[in-house]
């Protein structure tokens, strides 16, 4: 086969993938627009977006901010899970795994039972929870840098301090719930499930232009965590300051699962999954596995988000739930029939 | 080309790995490294390739100091073949494409392309650039990071053990690719080998380590069976016979011969 030949087929089937999912996305948004206890015809959707009836309210007020929120968040998601496996050369690392997720956690019960109630009131009150649920994800993020540069940045050193961390918050969270009211308990309790109800315009712009920040400066290193997959050696040798990269990598990848994780609580499965599932049919060249691996976390957090109002109907699950629920087995499965999870 | 190593020390705790290492190489030199198990051959490579840190070592390329260059400058002076790396779940295609990064990043230029298309020519890799490199055969494996090597277009090339899974015919094309290379690219390679026979026939140098010292810096054909035994601690003797010299180890050649007769 010519060069030319097979860089025409790669492309092809980049493409065709991106499509699958681009057109999967547009599918799910307008399900999750239409569905609902208004029911609305194919030939009014678009009038949904204009006028100004309570139905129209409803789409452009709730439904439509939850779905756009369900496509950011899980690209969110998506993209720091592939670069943190990338960096760390671990196909179960995700924002779970490495603690940052029991760390929002923590932050959030911090808000919600020693600020909130007692300190703090007004607009601050409002958005204390997603900043200490921020602040605390992004110190777990450092922390864990920090331990691994003592020890020269190994990605197992840097795992397991994610793992001991995760542990560590997890207990500061369940030590707090123990000694509040059981209000407040069950408040953090609710906050850790993970629900895309509390989408608002202004979270979706600070979302976008997050997202798109890190999809230019994440996919710019592209061949760089394709090199790290030959090693730490290999890798310094074809051109990658290993260290410096890692730990920018990280750091990108943090800020993007706490500010997701800050404004909507703990959503499991997508950042490990969404990779795993575009290695599957691709491989694990990073030119196509950042973008790609973004897009089919939407379709994922999308998908689940419509699920989880239309399931148990007019009960709508937080969304938290169900990932977690469906994600389990999806992984397993990818597991068992997939040899190209690496 | 020349490149100086001097003053180079390297110690884990109180165990001295390279000591008081220094040394010239010029370009077409295939400068073979051999020694025992633990000798520091492979610790002198990642210091070369500026991958352990060098401290008071200085390493320079004519100009070049190695010590001050970015990651991606020094890529494209010196390419290392790792003894021992993970395979990543990539295409051949895009483990050439890698040999090229260091010059274009992100984006490949037409130049880079043309490069990848010629060297894809020159080692007959056309069947196999869809391929993961995960199912491809040792040799082919080996054969493809070589050529991803190359494309860095290095002028020292840094193979650690590079044979040591090859079948054979797999060795001696490797062997026989990486001696024309060196000679028509004027490159500086270095090679650490275990097979002392590989070295006698393959390389025009030899460097003997031995407890991080070198033991004899010396032109190939000026070997003796005293050196080999002083860097083995083994009864070694060395015997020509059409042209070729051959190593044998333990006991003379006469026992060997009359060892192999026995065994028949």
């Amino acid at each position: 086969m010519s060069l030319q030949k097979a860089y025409r087929k790669r492309q092809i089937k980049r493409l065709s993938v991106a499509l699958f999912l681009g057109v999967s996305i547009v599918i799910l948004l307008w399900l999750s627009v239409i569905s609902g206890s208004n029911g609305v015809r194919i030939e009014e959707t678009f009038q949904l977006f204009t006028c100004n009836d309570q139905l129209g309210m409803i789409v452009q007020a709730i439904r439509l901010p939850r779905a756009l929120a369900a496509l950011l968040v899980g690209m969110l998601l998506g993209l720091s899970g592939v670069v943190m496996q990338g960096v760390l050369r671990n196909p179960l690392a995700s924002p779970f795994t490495l603690g940052i997720s029991q760390a929002a956690g923590f932050g959030a019960s911090l808000a919600i039972i020693v600020f909130e109630t007692t300190l703090l009131d007004g607009w601050f009150s409002f958005l204390s929870i997603p900043l200490f649920a921020f602040l605390s994800s992004m110190l777990c993020s450092l922390l864990i840098i920090w331990l691994g540069k003592k020890v020269g940045m190994s990605p197992t050193v840097l795992i397991l301090a994610g793992v001991g961390l995760g542990s560590l918050f997890h207990s500061g969270t369940m030590f707090l719930q123990y000694f509040t009211t059981e209000i407040n308990a069950a408040a953090t309790l609710f906050w850790t499930f993970g629900d895309l109800s509390k989408a608002t315009y202004p979270i979706l712009w600070i979302l976008s232009a997050v997202f798109f920040i890190s999809l230019v400066v994440l996919w710019s290193s592209h061949w760089k965590f394709d090199a790290l997959g030959f090693g730490d050696e290999s890798a310094f040798n074809k051109g990658v300051n290993v260290k410096t990269f890692r730990v920018s990598m990280l750091l990108f990848s943090s800020l993007c699962t706490a500010l997701a994780v800050a404004f909507f609580g703990i959503i499991g499965f997508i950042g490990l999954v969404a990779p795993h599932m575009v290695r599957l049919v691709l491989g694990s060249a990073h030119s196509a596995l950042i973008p790609l691996s973004a897009l089919s976390g939407g379709v994922l957090l999308l998908g689940a988000d419509w699920a989880a109002r239309m399931m148990l109907y007019p009960t709508i699950l937080p969304v938290g739930i169900l990932t977690s629920f469906i994600g389990a087995p999806m992984l397993l499965y990818l597991l068992v029939s997939g040899k190209k999870i690496k | 080309m020349t490149l100086r190593i001097q003053n180079l020390y390297y110690a884990v705790g109180k165990k001295k790995l390279l000591d008081a290492i220094g040394m010239e190489a010029f370009g077409g030199d295939v400068i073979g490294i051999i020694g025992p198990n633990g000798a520091g051959k492979s610790t002198l490579l990642k210091h070369i390739a500026a991958i352990l840190p060098l401290r008071a070592a200085t390493i320079f390329l004519d100009d070049s100091d190695f010590a001050s260059l970015e990651p991606r400058t020094l890529s494209k002076k010196v390419a290392y073949l790792s003894q021992f790396s993970s395979t990543p779940h990539i295409s051949v295609l895009e483990a050439l494409e890698l040999g090229r990064r260091a010059y274009s990043g992100m984006q490949l230029s037409h130049e880079d392309r043309h490069k990848i298309a010629h060297c894809v020519e020159e080692f007959h890799l056309n069947e196999l650039l869809e391929r993961s490199l995960e199912s491809l055969s040792g040799g082919e494996r080996q054969k493809i990071l070589i050529a991803s090597a190359l494309l860095q277009e290095p002028s020292v090339l840094l193979l650690d053990e590079p044979i040591s899974h090859l079948d054979p015919k797999n060795q001696l094309e490797m062997l026989r690719a990486m001696r024309s290379t060196t000679r028509e690219k004027g490159l500086i390679t270095f090679v650490v080998l275990h097979d002392i026979q590989h070295a006698l026939h393959y390389t025009t140098r030899l460097i003997m380590l031995k407890e991080g010292r070198i033991l004899h810096d010396i032109p190939t054909k000026e070997m003796t069976h005293e050196m080999l035994e002083a860097l083995f601690d083994v009864e070694a003797s060395l015997h020509v016979s059409h042209g070729h010299t051959f190593v044998y180890y333990g006991h003379s050649h006469e026992e060997h011969h009359l060892h192999h007769k026995h065994t028949l």
